[in-house]
């Protein structure tokens, strides 16, 4: 018995040597430099950007809302990480947060953040930069906080995935012809740019079948060149996801109103991806939810992937003619098809 | 699939019919029995009444015509008398000239005429003057009612199951660049109540 012991106490003491230096190293906390924050404005989106140095890289981090309790509390725990010299607690610009407070809890430094709204992966985002010599930046955590309307631009559950955008009309064909001479070719262009910057933004590689005002096979072409040259955009384009067409729709009657979204049922997964555009564009959008609807569409029928084509509200009615020609009204449905997309994906498992 | 598109029955119901082609024989054939005439359902108005018209004349016959409504959601149908020796051409013209019934919405293009209407078999083929395609005012929901109220109207006739769409004679692909027209459409079941 007594012989048995002594070597396991040997090799247990000799395994805590060695484990010392390791010990150590893990104990060494990175400790916050500096702190800054900043309003910033890209594009149409404005937001404050807080950036916290640390003399280390950050590795372990979690971040979450905290719930029911606190629903205004967002809350960042770095592991291995301490104060340092900062203050406790910073007071922010309360258009989108009212404090920031750092407490040491033994193991981790725990950034808390006051926000003016419930937080949710829509109004923050939280990353962390390596350090940056050029710039004399240092490892940092970037803290983004987005106020009332949200994050735009930004959709998650799209990264990878590859999407044929296809601006309806264009060039020699202007489509429809709306209220004070609105050009559907134009409003089409401008909803797909947008919804290109989005889906661009959240990991998308985009395909454009038209960048500007054009016709995408040439203005001399019959109308089966051009709508197989738009479908050829994506058949021709390896591992394409989506095939999605943008319209305005129009009819004779100016008192005719709404959003819908037409599909081929290729497969099941056609009518699944009109139904989450069409949920999206009403839930954003807001217009008369026209439904969505089974047709022998051109596009939608020729492309080979999954395929929709939206018309995002009708551009022969006054109300509705002026929404489209107007920029919030286009951000939103730009928003909302990229989320419906991003729901598709979710839905469909694919 | 029913499930999604019942959220919305008109839809479902025009949907159907844009989809269905030639080989959809299990079709069925409405609107030659005692049906009442037509209206859809909501939100459709009702639009029940039908044009009044002259007494049954010797050679003259009677056919329902299909407009949109002012919603572009449904289709109404209004019954007019045309003369039986040319009876397809006849609705067909009386169908481009469109409608004064209250709460219907004429879909056809200004200037747009009817060429010629040939029926072979259980198929007709309705011949328009270019007007038809270059005149179009209407997007999706413009194309589809178009395409809607012409099958339904050359299908009252029992023996016509399929419509094709020829403009100066040459089939086309589309008319303002949604719907594929390069194919007969057949009317669905279902689309009038």
């Amino acid at each position: 018995m007594r012989r048995g012991i002594w070597p396991r106490i040997l090799i247990l003491a000799a395994l805590c040597l060695w484990l010392l230096p390791a010990l150590a190293l893990a104990a060494s906390t990175r400790k916050v430099t500096s702190f800054q924050s900043q309003v910033v404005t890209e594009g149409r989106q404005t937001f404050l950007r807080i950036e916290i140095g640390m003399n280390g890289p950050i590795k372990d981090y979690e971040v979450k809302g905290d719930g029911i309790l606190n629903p205004n509390r967002l809350t960042i725990d770095i592991d291995k990480a301490e104060k340092g010299d900062v203050r406790a607690e910073i007071p922010l610009d309360r258009k989108f947060a009212k404090t920031l407070r750092f407490l040491d809890t033994g193991k981790k430094l725990r950034i808390t953040v006051g926000m003016q709204a419930p937080a949710s992966d829509r109004n923050y985002r939280v990353y962390t930069l390596e350090k940056d010599r050029h710039a004399g930046k240092p490892h940092r955590l970037i803290i983004e906080l987005y106020g009332e309307g949200g994050r735009r631009g930004h959709v998650s559950g799209l990264k990878g995935r590859t999407i044929v955008v296809d601006p309806g009309h264009g060039g020699s064909d202007t489509g429809a012809v709306g209220v004070g001479g609105l050009r559907e070719k134009d409003i089409t262009l401008e909803v797909a740019s947008k919804v290109r910057d989005i889906l661009e933004n959240s990991g998308v590689k985009v395909v454009m079948t038209r960048e500007d005002d054009r016709d995408v096979y040439g203005p001399t072409a019959t109308d089966a060149q051009e709508l197989q040259a738009r479908v050829d955009y994506g058949n021709f384009t390896p591992n394409v996801d989506v095939f999605l067409s943008i319209h305005c729709d129009a009819f004779t009657s100016e008192s005719s109103n709404g959003t819908s979204t037409f599909y081929y049922p290729k497969t099941w997964l056609d009518a699944l991806l009109a139904q989450n555009l069409q949920e999206a564009m009403i839930e954003h959008g807001d217009r008369r939810d026209r439904g969505i609807h089974e047709a022998r569409f051109y596009v939608c029928r020729h492309s080979t992937m999954p395929a929709a084509l939206v018309e995002l509200a009708f551009i022969t009615n006054y109300v509705e003619g002026n929404l489209l020609a107007d920029e919030d009204f286009q951000d939103e449905m730009a928003q909302g098809i990229a989320e419906g997309l991003a729901n598709y994906f979710a839905a469909s498992g694919t | 699939m029913m499930n999604m598109t019942g959220k919305v029955v008109t839809a479902a119901m025009m949907a159907s019919l844009l989809l269905l082609t030639a080989g959809c024989e299990e079709t069925g054939k409405p609107g030659t029995s005692s049906k009442p005439s037509a209206a859809t359902e909501n939100p459709a108005p009702k639009l029940n009444t039908p044009v009044p018209t002259a007494p049954a004349v010797s050679g003259q016959t009677e056919v329902k015509l299909y407009f949109p409504n002012e919603a572009g959601d449904s289709l109404g149908s209004v019954k007019v008398s045309v003369p039986v020796e040319d009876k397809y051409t006849a609705a067909a013209k009386e169908l481009v000239a469109g409608t004064k019934e209250p709460g219907l919405t004429a879909i056809f293009p200004k200037g747009v005429k009817v060429l010629s209407v040939k029926v072979e078999g259980n198929l007709a083929t309705v011949d328009f003057s270019k007007e038809l395609t270059h005149k179009f005012v209407g997007g999706s929901t413009g194309e589809q009612m178009l395409v809607s109220a012409l099958v339904n109207t050359m299908t009252e006739f029992p023996e016509i199951e399929r419509v094709l769409i020829t403009v100066e004679g040459e089939r086309i692909e589309t008319i303002a660049g949604h719907l594929d027209t390069g194919e007969p459409f057949a009317r669905p079941t279902g689309l009038v109540q």
